[in-house]
Parts: structure tokens; sequence; C-alpha cells
């Protein structure tokens, strides 16, 4: 008769591991691309707006690009997005070129916190002064994002 | 002088902790189980893990062993596609034989962009790079962007369409 409690206690502590075992083997992981439907969403329309705008230019207004990149744009990225910007600048102008870009598709590779990785696919259409046909071109881009105050800013824009 | 614990009870007591402890590990093991964010996890990671094997499957062909590679092709699709694919089975192997062909691909980044882990349907866009040479001729690589479909088919996450994403 004394048996019994402790018999019963020993199965229930084995079932206790087991359980506990199984149960942390289903931890759910940090990355929560795709997991998280409405962060996902809004990393996706975030970078996506912000990629438009970076790479989207008129020669005539080209300091509402140089203003979105300054809103839009932290760290790494600043510097890596200046750099390709001032000849492109100095081009739109000198060419007097139009172009706009479109995100053609758009991905979340990983979203960990405030940290997400992109995977991009622009259209880009430029327009010549001459009327002619515009000129199409295709990009793809590895993007990284941090948020800042419930803001996504791009920190690293890589060409593939 | 406070009430001793009756020299007896002490293995009840342990047997009531231990159901407690079985009652609170067991609970937190179905609920993790029944997590819908876990299900879309290991989704989004399996489909990823198929894409990156199939689409360089896919892109992949020697025709000097065709036959064995186009079947790779088979194994890695399912639906439509693969039902296609299958039908033109000899067509390829005759083509990749006859232009001399060998392909190879490896993905350079992919992102899942839609998940139904219930219906068993994902989409997907990557990027590939692909090394074309044809006749003996020299390699010639291009780059690939692509929304691929998946179905998961028998457990397994298989790709059901393709397509090039252009200008």
């Amino acid at each position: 008769m004394k048996l019994l409690p402790l018999g019963i206690a020993g199965v229930a502590a084995a079932c206790a591991v087991w359980f506990g075992v199984q149960a942390s083997l289903l931890q759910p992981e940090d990355d929560e691309a795709l997991v998280d439907q409405t962060a996902t969403a809004q990393v996706t329309q975030q970078v996506g707006a912000a990629v438009k705008a970076l790479f989207s230019y008129d020669y005539a207004n080209l300091d509402r690009t140089s203003r979105a990149a300054a809103e839009m744009l932290t760290g790494a990225a600043v510097q890596q997005y200046q750099s390709q910007f001032t000849a492109a600048r100095k081009r739109a102008s000198d060419e007097k070129l139009v172009r706009s870009t479109t995100v053609r598709s758009i991905g979340v590779r990983s979203l960990r916190g405030d940290d997400a990785s992109l995977l991009v696919f622009v259209d880009q259409q430029t327009i010549l002064p001459g009327g002619g046909a515009p000129k199409s071109s295709v990009g793809q881009l590895s993007v990284t994002a941090h948020r800042v105050d419930g803001q996504w800013k791009i920190t690293g824009l890589d060409p593939l | 002088m406070a009430p001793a614990v009756h020299k007896g009870r002490w293995p009840i007591a342990l047997a009531v902790l231990a159901a407690v402890a079985a009652a609170w590990f067991g609970w937190s093991w179905w609920s993790a189980a029944h997590d819908d964010s876990l299900a879309r996890g290991r989704a989004r990671d399996a489909v990823l893990a198929a894409a990156s094997a199939e689409l360089v499957t896919l892109n992949t062909i020697d025709y000097r062993t065709g036959p064995a590679d186009v079947d790779r092709w088979i194994a890695a699709t399912t639906g439509q596609y693969g039902k296609d694919l299958t039908g033109d089975r000899q067509m390829q192997i005759e083509r990749a034989k006859n232009t001399k062909t060998v392909s190879t691909a490896s993905l350079v980044q992919a992102a899942v962009t839609e998940l139904d882990p219930t219906a068993g349907t994902a989409r997907l866009i990557a990027v590939l790079n692909v090394q074309v040479s044809t006749g003996g001729a020299a390699t010639t690589a291009k780059q690939a962007r692509l929304t691929v479909d998946f179905a998961r088919a028998d457990d397994a996450w298989k790709i059901s369409a393709v397509q090039a994403v252009g200008s």
C-alpha cells in the first residue's frame, strides 16, 4: 500500500520529464518571417516603398530622391547609396533623365526582432528627353532593414 | 511546536507534485504542438530547403546522363508541371543530346512570399545562377529571377510551377 503512491510519483515524474523534453523541442524559433503575418506585411510594404523611392528620380527634382534617402536609409546603407547615387545623379541632370522604379516582387527572407532581410525584384524604366521609347531594365536586390521607432529603415542594399 | 507531517504522507505528496508537473508539461507540449505559428515556421523552412535543392535539380542536365537528369526533374515536381515534364521526357533527353547541353546551377537567394500550410501551397521568389554550355562551347553564365509555386505532395514540398520574372 505504501508503494502505490511512490509508483504513481515515479510514473508521473517520468511523464513530466518526457513531456517537458518534447515541449522544449517544439519551441518556436525566433524567425518571424511569414509567421507573424502582420509584421511581415509591414516590413514588406515599408521596404518596398523605400526601394521604389530610392531608385526613382527625376532630373528636375533630384532633391526628392535625396530626401527619401535621408529618411529611409541608416547605417552602412547611407554611404553605400551615396556612392552609387552621386554618379546616377550627375548623369540624370546631364542627360535629363527620368527613371521610375517599381517593385515587381518582394519577399522577407528573415525577420528577427527589429532586423529583417529581404529579396526584392525591381523593374526600371528610364525616359530619355528625346521622347523615344523608354529603356527598361531589371534588377535584383538583397536588402537588410532595421526597425527604428516602428519604422523600417534600410541598412544594406546589395545588387545580386 | 508546528504539527509534524505524518511520516506516511510524503509519498502521497510526492505523487501529487509529480502529477501536477506532468500535467503542466503535458499541456505545454500539447499547446506547442498545436501552435499555428510553429506550423508556419516549419512549413516556411521546409519550402526554402526544398527550393534550394529542387531549383538546382531543375536546371541541371548533362547530355551524357540525360535520362537520369530528366528523371530527377520529374521527381522534383508535382501537379500539371510534373505531368508535362513526364510527357516531354523523351523530347528533353533528345534535345540535350542533340545540342550537347551541359547545364549546372546554384541558388543565390530565395524568399517565401506566400504560405498556406493547411492547403499545402506556397510561393517563393528566387535568384539563380545558371551555367550552360552547348555543343562543347565555352560555358555562358546567366542569372535567372524566378517565381516558383510549391505544392505539398506526400509530405514533401515540390515545384508545381516556375515562371521567369521578365522585364
